[in-house]
């Protein structure tokens, strides 16, 4: 057998069919658990080995860098040695990617920086405001959503009133898009939503470029499409034009949950049409009990806007141990229903809590329970996104290298001196070694490196470090040799540092994680600012241990599974939320929540336990809706 | 250097401007700029498909050739062995400050849409950059140089570079496109001296590597080297005495060996099939019944020849056993003429043409550049600024504003004018005619006017230094013969015919400058081409220019080709040496001091003429001119003062510098 038949050996009819499919648009509507990445990942090595010599490449769209990481590691497995020629990413790192090499056309520069994390741009919108001397009624946060919100409409600072009712409210807010815009430019700098527009506006502005990709990226696949944004689908389309149609797309409409982001039912039935896509379902579940798959087929049968003649999911699993797998447990109060959870865990799956997923509408219901399990000793971690590390070593760690990367840009350089002092005890003044910077090369590393000699050597906490920082990365840029140095130096340091700083330890652990993604994704000769920008992108928070409980929000458990599933909250006006409540029992709102509920009840393995309370808040709340309608009785 | 005083310009690098030269389909080099690299302070050329280097020694040729050997000698990295060495840093003005940076830069461009094949584009992708204007591909590749002097090391990077030349970041920076680049642009070199016995030696660059990739298969290798043996043995049985020897000699194995003796043996002929071919040598027949001799035998022009041969067939070998499919190479050549006779000089050419790749030539031989076509040319002259090169432009560009006026007035001349969005300049193919100059120059009429015009003004200046290809190609055909010469001078005296040709020369070693060791170039413009002609090619390729002509009409005709050529008035009256109205050349030596050699030489022929300005003439008429004007000139040589030279024909040497 050869290697390409070995790929297709051990696949249902239908996966097969997706996986030989060749040239052409597909759209695969694929229920959870029914092996999409596999199929996807398959495909693309399957398309790499039947050209092994060729040069053109692949794109593969994600929605997460996990994802992304998940599928590059599969690829390799399967083509080894032709997976260079794949570029697998989200749509984020996709643009970056695209503007950093031909930034030039639409005014950026290859080089510039990336802000991600929201108090960084929180700050430079308030500059921005300032320096434009601009007031805003809302809050910095509130004012970034709707400035956020306009490009992921693609509307430029000029043609932005049509989103606002309040004309006067409209200008404010182009004044300070604009002014934002602007500030950004003068920082070299671009953000997430500003990452897109502009790619958007180099595929669009020039449709020659825009050729010349989609020549080179001769198949396009995108996971997840049904989280795609507007502004996402759009800078797919500009790549495609209309005649590109080796596109390959994986949804499922049942599991869009950010209709709030710009996601939309409608839009998978457009993306159809835009490409004159074949579809192809995939609905067998692989995952999830037979009963759980009953009750989710239930479920979504109440939604109005499905893509029309979608097959009901197919369980390819018994029930966990021939009996229920589905339990739903009551309680009096939401407090009580938290302490309930937290000894149900205690009580059914002490010694194997790796296996369990907490997971609720919103994370106010994870603090409750994760008090709770406190109570009862039990670790727990609410899935949350850290942009930064929370401890100093770590923090010091990532603003050296971030200035090791621009080593004249002065706002980076304060936030090093800064740390710099705070961990070796120094006492040096950024305005002083930024003068003597810029009367030599502008260097400001060595400005520091050149500051710190003055101090006794032996004095010097950290000296060993200090050295290191000035022949690996100050004299010339051998990053890995540095990174060995400092993990080195940290260990060594182990027990100080802990007790000094409460994080260090989750910071080691996140960042032994994070270090080990960013090789395989870029590998190891990588520049030094493309893994600046991967450590800038990724989550830095903590890998969990085999006795930590992991306490999600349904969109943080995109993407996962657990053997044990409990799902809380499942009252009126939790889930489904208030919010879609007001929005009317057949809004596209309420749809949305429903397919909150199908997302989280299809992520368990084994079982699936509901709860609820008869009051939230000291409010008393009628059982959740969906619960009747997935025929669920207590 | 500025060349077609466009300094402002080139210093930016127009992404485009090299879309307009360049040859096929692989990756040529289109445009090279080099700095502080040996005698080179600052130099930008750019390239064919075959360029050819001319230029005095020590001019710098040598130097273009190295930093394009370097750049691409696929020897980038930390370990020292990158061919930079402390020699190619030129010194600071500040004796005591650092060494100046070396900066060389490789653009590779496509000249039309989608000339590139596809698979070269999808695996450079991440340093391809874009037109979108033109729709067009490239690549610019750098190499920066430092000196530490501390360590007295040296630190190249290599990096390409984007559409603003900025080193890329992200994808585009990872050191794998460099090795993936270089298998699109292996780089071959020839060095000058070239010595048959050593190229065709095991030990030789080209020969050895040839003669290894020789595949023979395992078995007809065992079956060669038995054969060999039994040859051997043979050998060895056809005198006894061998046999006696060896015998002998075995009692050495004896000696030496602890234990197990071994064997001696004598070979006459080596058993291993690799030592043979090694050995393996090219034998020439000249004639068909001349004896085969080695290589090594015959004369230097044939050893030559066929190193360049050789030179080829390692090329090929080359190429065909690694590298991509669209790989072709880059070959330096230095003076591949060596030793060769006119003749085979000029048969050269074809042979050089023929060589796979783009090709970049340095040569010392007229014969040679014959049957370079000028576009192909590059001079190479030092100034003290340092090596500059010039080529013959091809376009010329000024950075002003983009407004709609503009657009309008570019739309009227879309064959000679039009806008280059990303360098945000007004790109220019030929010589702007004066209504468009004026429609350019009322696009701007704001308080920053000034500046804008005179950018306009140098745009259309540099404008006229490019000669149009129709021109170009007459030139080629007509001044063939004398091409060669004329580009080794560094002046040209622009002259009717042979007979000012012959004359002029006798004056020139009167007055104390003889042409040749004054690099005067005499052209005869009447039997190579027209005035008009030269003289823009001198323009162009920058040689001080002087002319004299007839006082008649076809002298008046000749200076209004030059008018044509858009050479102001000012300029004529400084170049150009016209006769008195009414007079052509014999006529005007009659009227001065060098009568009496005119007169001698009338009289070598037929004493019978009469010492009359008007039986002379008569005498010359049309059929003796060049026999008199030869006999003239012989006569000025021997007997001439200089004070019998009349001033007349002392400015064309005054205006050329050579006199005061």
């Amino acid at each position: 057998m050869s290697d390409i038949d070995l790929l297709t050996d051990n696949l249902t009819p239908v996966q097969r069919a997706a996986v030989e499919w060749d040239n052409g648009a597909l759209l695969l509507l694929a229920g959870p658990g029914s092996g999409k990445t596999h199929v996807l990942t398959t495909r693309m090595a399957r398309l790499l080995l039947m050209d092994p010599d060729g040069k053109w490449r692949q794109l593969a769209l994600t929605f997460t860098r996990r994802a992304a990481d998940e599928m590059r590691s599969r690829l390799e497995q399967l083509a080894p040695n032709l997976s260079a020629r794949v570029y697998i990413g989200t749509f984020h790192s996709f643009a970056a990617e695209l503007l950093r090499q031909s930034g030039s056309h639409v005014g950026v520069k290859t080089d510039f920086k990336i802000y991600s994390a929201p108090a960084d741009r929180e700050l430079l919108l308030a500059e921005a405001l300032k320096e434009a001397d601009l007031q805003l009624a809302d809050t910095l946060p509130a004012a970034l959503s709707v400035i956020d919100g306009l490009r992921d409409r693609l509307a430029s600072p000029e043609n932005c009133l049509r989103f606002f009712k309040d004309q006067h409210r409209g200008e404010r807010y182009a004044a300070a898009y604009s002014a934002y815009l602007n500030y950004l430019d003068s920082e070299n700098a671009l953000d997430f939503h500003g990452l897109l527009l502009k790619a958007y506006q180099l595929l669009a502005d020039f449709p020659t470029i825009a050729e010349r990709y989609r020549k080179t990226y001769k198949y396009i696949s995108v996971d997840e499409f049904q989280d795609t944004n507007y502004a996402q689908y759009s800078i797919l389309r500009a790549l495609t034009g209309n005649s590109h149609r080796n596109v390959f797309i994986v949804a499922d409409d049942d599991q869009i949950i950010y209709q709030w982001n710009g996601a939309s039912p409608q839009r998978l039935h457009q993306t159809a049409q835009d490409y004159e896509a074949t579809t192809l379902q995939m609905p067998t579940n692989f995952r999830c009990p037979s009963d759980v798959i009953a009750m989710a087929n239930k479920l979504v049968s109440h939604n109005q806007f499905r893509t029309p003649g979608k097959d009901p999911l197919a369980a390819a699993k018994g029930n966990f141990e021939r009996r229920s797998s589905v339990r739903v447990l009551r309680f009096d109060t939401d407090q009580d229903e938290a302490t309930g959870v937290a000894n149900d865990i205690k009580e059914n799956h002490r010694g194997q809590l790796h296996r369990v997923g907490v997971l609720a509408r919103t994370k106010a219901t994870l603090a409750l329970v994760e008090k709770e399990l406190t109570q009862v000793g039990i670790k727990s971690k609410i899935a949350q996104r850290r942009d930064n590390f929370a401890s100093l070593p770590y923090q010091w760690l990532h603003v050296t290298l971030a200035l090791a990367a621009r080593r004249s840009d002065v706002g980076t350089f304060k936030s090093f001196v800064d740390a710099s002092n705070a961990l070796m005890r120094l006492k040096l003044i950024d305005s002083v070694l930024i003068s003597d910077a810029n009367a030599g090369n502008g260097d400001l590393l060595k400005a520091w490196i050149k500051g710190t000699e003055e101090f006794n050597g032996d004095e010097l906490h950290f000296s060993d470090l200090i050295r290191s920082l000035k022949t690996d990365l100050g004299e010339r840029t051998d990053l890995h040799k540095f990174l060995r140095f400092v993990t080195t130096e940290f260990k060594a340091k182990y027990e100080e540092l802990q007790q000094t700083f409460s994080s260090f330890d989750e910071d080691r652990r996140a960042w032994s994680q994070v270090y080990r993604e960013i090789v395989l994704a870029i590998g190891r000769d990588a520049s030094l600012d493309t893994f600046i920008e991967e450590l800038d992108f990724r989550s830095k928070e903590p890998p969990l241990d085999e006795n930590t409980v992991p306490l999600l929000t349904i969109h943080a458990s995109k993407g996962n599974e657990f053997d044990h599933v409990y799902l809380l909250g499942m009252a009126e006006d939790v889930l489904p939320s208030i919010q879609s409540k007001r929005q009317g029992d057949k809004s596209p709102q309420m749809e949305e929540e429903r397919r909150n509920c199908f997302v989280a009840i299809t992520r368990c393995r084994l079982t699936l336990t509901f709860s609820y309370a008869k009051t939230y808040f000291g409010r008393p709340k009628d059982k959740s809706r969906f619960l009747s309608e997935m025929d669920v009785f207590a | 250097m500025p060349s077609n005083g466009l300094s402002t310009i080139t210093q930016r690098e127009i992404s485009t401007l090299h879309a307009y030269r360049v040859g096929a389909a692989a990756l040529h080099i289109g445009r090279i700029s080099i700095k502080n690299f040996r005698c080179i302070g600052s130099l930008e050329v750019d390239l064919s498909p075959t360029s050819v280097l001319i230029g005095e020694n020590n001019a710098g040729k040598s130097a273009i050739l190295d930093a394009i050997k370097l750049a691409l000698g696929r020897r980038w990295g930390r370990s020292g062995q990158t061919g930079f060495s402390e020699y190619d840093f030129p010194f600071s003005h500040d004796p005591a400050g650092p060494r100046p940076e070396i900066q060389i830069r490789l653009w590779f461009s496509e000249r039309s849409a989608q000339e590139w094949p596809q698979p070269l584009v999808d695996d450079l992708s991440d340093i391809i950059r874009s037109d979108p204007a033109a729709n067009t591909h490239s690549i610019c590749m750098q190499v920066t140089c430092r000196y530490q002097d501390v360590t007295k090391s040296v630190d190249p990077v290599w990096q390409f570079l984007n559409e603003q030349n900025e080193p890329y970041a992200g994808a585009g920076a990872r050191s794998q496109n460099l090795s993936r680049f270089f298998d699109y642009v292996p780089c071959f070199s020839m060095a000058a001296m070239r010595d048959a016995n050593v190229e065709f030696s095991g030990r030789s660059r080209f020969w050895g590597p040839l003669l290894r990739s020789v595949e023979i298969a395992p078995e007809k290798t065992a079956q060669l080297e038995k054969a060999f043996s039994e040859l051997n043995s043979e050998l060895l049985a056809a005198d006894p005495k061998l046999t006696a020897i060896k015998s002998t000699l075995k009692a050495i194995s004896a000696v030496v060996a602890n234990g197990a003796a071994g064997d001696v043996d004598v070979r006459a002929v080596s058993a291993n099939l690799w030592e043979i071919l090694s050995k393996a040598e090219l034998v020439v027949q000249g004639k068909a019944n001349d004896p085969w001799l080695p290589i090594g035998r015959h004369g230097h022009g044939v050893q030559s020849l066929a190193s360049i041969f050789l030179f080829r067939a390692f090329v090929e070998n080359a190429l065909s056993t690694s590298l991509q499919e669209e790989s072709e190479p880059i070959l330096t050549l230095e003076e591949p003429e060596a030793h060769l006779h006119p003749q085979a000089c000029r048969s050269l050419w074809e042979a050089v043409s023929a060589l796979p790749g783009q090709k970049i030539i340095t040569t010392h031989s007229p014969y040679f550049v014959q049957n370079v076509p000028f576009k192909d040319i590059i001079l190479v002259r030092r100034s003290e600024e340092g090596a500059g090169a010039v080529t013959i432009p091809r376009f010329c560009a000024a950075a002003v504003p983009e407004n709609a006026d503009l657009h309008a007035a570019l739309a009227k001349a879309p064959a000679i004018l039009r806008w280059d969005k990303p360098s945000r300049s007004v790109q220019c193919m030929g010589a702007i005619p004066e209504e468009r100059y004026r429609d350019l120059l009322r696009c701007y009429l704001g308080a920053d006017r000034n500046q804008h015009h005179a950018s306009l003004r140098q745009l259309q200046a540099a404008s006229f230094e490019i000669i149009e290809d129709a021109e170009l190609s007459k030139l080629e055909g007509w001044a063939k013969r004398i091409r060669g010469e004329i580009f080794f001078a560094s002046k040209w005296l622009l002259c009717e015919g042979q007979s000012e040709f012959s004359i002029l020369a006798a004056i020139a070693d009167r007055l104390g400058t003889p042409a040749d060791a004054h690099g005067i170039a005499l052209i005869d413009y009447q039997n190579n081409g027209s005035p008009g002609a030269f003289a823009a090619l001198a323009r162009s390729f920058k040689y001080p220019w002087a002319m004299i002509c007839d006082g008649d009409g076809g002298g008046n005709d000749h200076i209004s080709q030059l008018r044509n050529h858009h050479f102001s008035d000012e300029d004529i009256a400084q170049r150009v040496t016209q006769l008195p109205t009414g007079l052509a050349l014999e006529a005007a030596l009659l009227g001065g001091g060098l009568r009496q050699f005119l007169l001698a030489a009338v009289h070598d022929i037929d004493k019978s003429v009469k010492d009359e300005d008007a039986d002379i003439l008569d005498f010359i008429g049309t059929d003796r001119k060049e026999v008199v004007a030869a006999r003239t000139s012989g006569h000025i040589r021997r007997g001439a003062k200089p004070e019998d030279i009349p001033d007349l024909f002392k400015k064309p040497f005054q205006s050329l510098g050579v006199i005061k």
